[in-house]
Parts: C-alpha cells; structure tokens; sequence
C-alpha cells in the first residue's frame, strides 16, 4: 500500500490524522501511538487510557 | 461457505482475514528485514482470531471481558513486533502464551481490590472443591467442608471467598420492569432502625406514657436532650439533688411500667 492511500487516517488513540500506522480490525492506529501502546506495562495507568480508547474497534458508535 | 455468523466481543469472526504458515513468515520476513508497515498490518489483522479464541479461555470465569479484546490485541501487537523468525516455530505458539500473560496481567493490575496471591489460590481452590462437592454429593458445601478437604481454618475459607467478590455499585440496578428500577441499595437493611429497635421505642413510650409531666420533663431533658443534672436543676429551679432523685424514681418507674 502506498503511503498517499493512507494520508488522512485519523488514529484512535491520539485523535490525529497520521499517514504511517495499521489498521486494526476496523480503526486506523498511528506508527507513534502503537509504539508508545506496545511499550506500556500493564500496570502503567495510561494502560487503561489506551484500552478505553481501543474499545472502539470492537464496539460501534451509539447513534441517538 | 457457512452462512452462520460467529460474532466475539462484537467481532464477526467470519470476516476475519486468515493467514497460512507460509504468508505469514513472508510477512513477518517483510517486515523485519524492511520494516514494511503494510506486512505488520496484515499479520495483526490475520492473527485476530488468536486473540478472540485466547478470550474465550476468560470468558467463564466471571472476570469483567468486555475490554479483554483490546487488551488480547496488544498483546498480539507486542508478539508481533518480539516473535524472532529463527526459532523455528509458529507464530500462534509464541503469541497464544503472550496474550494470555497480557490478559492476565491486565486482570491483575486492574482489579479494582488488590487481593494478596495466597488468599486468592485459597479462593480458586475452595471453588473448585466447592464444584467438585457439589457434583459429589449435589448439595452445597459448608465452609468446614471445603477446609477439610483443603487442610485450611476454615475462617481462612470465608475470608478468601469473601475477598475475591467483586465490589458492586449501590446503584447497580436489579431489578426493572420499565418503571422506577430496583437498585442493590434499594435491598440493604438499615442496621439502626431494625424491628427489634421499634419494638423497644414502642415499649419506651408505654412506660414513659403513665409517669407525671415534671418526671416526664426531666426524662426528656437527660436523655433526649443529653443535659446534665445541674443543667437540668438550673433550669427547672431545684437542687442538682433533687433532679437526682426525681430521674431515679422515674426510671424505677418506667421499669416497672414496662416489666410488669
């Protein structure tokens, strides 16, 4: 895939558009904020940032 | 094709890209010797059903799962990025150990109580003596029960068991029909006003009901309003004595009234 398809993907962790990252299922993942994901322990409490912030790519958007 | 959807945490599992053994060490060769963001890509998306079918493994044990997902999917993330093509294996046999060591950390760090590792064993193993009891002998064990099997006091049965229940909000709902809900507070007792309570408060007011009004007054000024005797002969104009004495009558009384 060449980098300007990806150009305009907004990630799901820093809310930023970002043309380098992965797509995870459904949501596009920034290369920075998956790095910064990844070197996380568990116990660190940005863990938990980033997990609610994943929750997306699994559960839709509530439309009212 | 199955036209069955399959669907984990809300992920059809269907439409689940899979990857064989050869595309993925292509992959995963793509991306550690060119770093190819597009092959990582893949490999993720192809190894998800690792992660579902790793949360199934949580999915019995009465552990909040809901954001297990998330949780598998980094640890699919970091097996990616660690998994070293040398050592010959599969990728599922390297990541599977990977996600569950994530989840379970996850768990541990995240439960709201911290709960020490020993009482936690304790509880794990009084549950599953529990089960086996149950299906032995099909009625609930007593907690003596479960210690005798386990070599343990039984209070440290009680106290394990009780320290791995999951707190629960007051306004957690139970109950509701559309209407106002039934919340968990709504089913606590109030220790301080129990029937035994009331049933003494009527018993109080039939004695204090025959005394006199001055005895009654100066019931009502020691005891309800919590004076002393010199505040109470200060204010009604007689001796400290006195109000000693009028109070002991009265209480003799009330006794009385009540007992007889």
């Amino acid at each position: 895939m060449d980098e300007t398809v990806k150009l305009n993907h907004t990630c799901v962790i820093c809310d930023q558009e970002k043309n380098r990252g992965i797509h995870l299922y459904t949501k596009f993942i920034c290369l920075d904020c998956e790095r910064k994901v990844i070197s996380t322990s568990t116990s660190d409490p940005d863990y938990a940032f980033y997990v609610k912030k994943l929750k997306s790519i699994h559960t839709p958007p509530l439309y009212s | 094709m199955s036209r069955n959807k399959v669907e984990i945490c809300g992920v059809d599992t269907s439409k689940l890209p899979v990857l064989k053994n050869e595309e993925m060490r292509k992959l995963f060769r793509q991306l550690q010797d060119e770093g190819d963001d597009s092959a990582r890509e893949k490999l993720v998306n192809g190894n998800l059903r690792l992660v579902l079918s790793v949360i199934q493994r949580f999915n019995n044990r009465g552990e909040y799962v809901d954001d297990l997902f998330q949780v598998g999917c980094i640890g699919l993330m970091k097996s990616i990025d660690n998994f070293d093509l040398s050592h010959n294996v599969k990728f599922s046999t390297y990541a599977v150990p990977m996600i569950i060591g994530e989840i379970r950390r996850y768990l541990r760090d995240n439960n709201p109580i911290r709960v020490s590792r020993s009482l936690r064993d304790i509880a794990y193993k009084a549950l599953q003596v529990r089960e086996r009891l149950i299906s032995e002998t099909s009625k609930e064990p007593t907690a003596e029960d479960i210690a005798k099997v386990l070599e343990v006091p039984h209070e440290e049965i009680v106290f394990a068991l009780d320290a791995i229940q999951d707190p629960v909000s007051l306004f957690e709902p139970i109950y509701n029909d559309g209407g106002d809900p039934i919340y968990v507070m709504d089913q606590i007792s109030d220790e301080r006003n129990t029937d035994s309570q009331w049933i003494e408060e009527l018993a109080l007011k039939e004695g204090m009901r025959r005394l006199n009004d001055r005895e009654k007054m100066i019931l009502r000024k020691r005891f309800f309003q919590g004076k002393t005797q010199m505040e109470v002969a200060e204010e009604i104009g007689i001796s400290q004595a006195q109000v000693s004495r009028l109070e002991k009558a009265a209480i003799k009384q009330m006794n009385k009234n009540i007992h007889q």
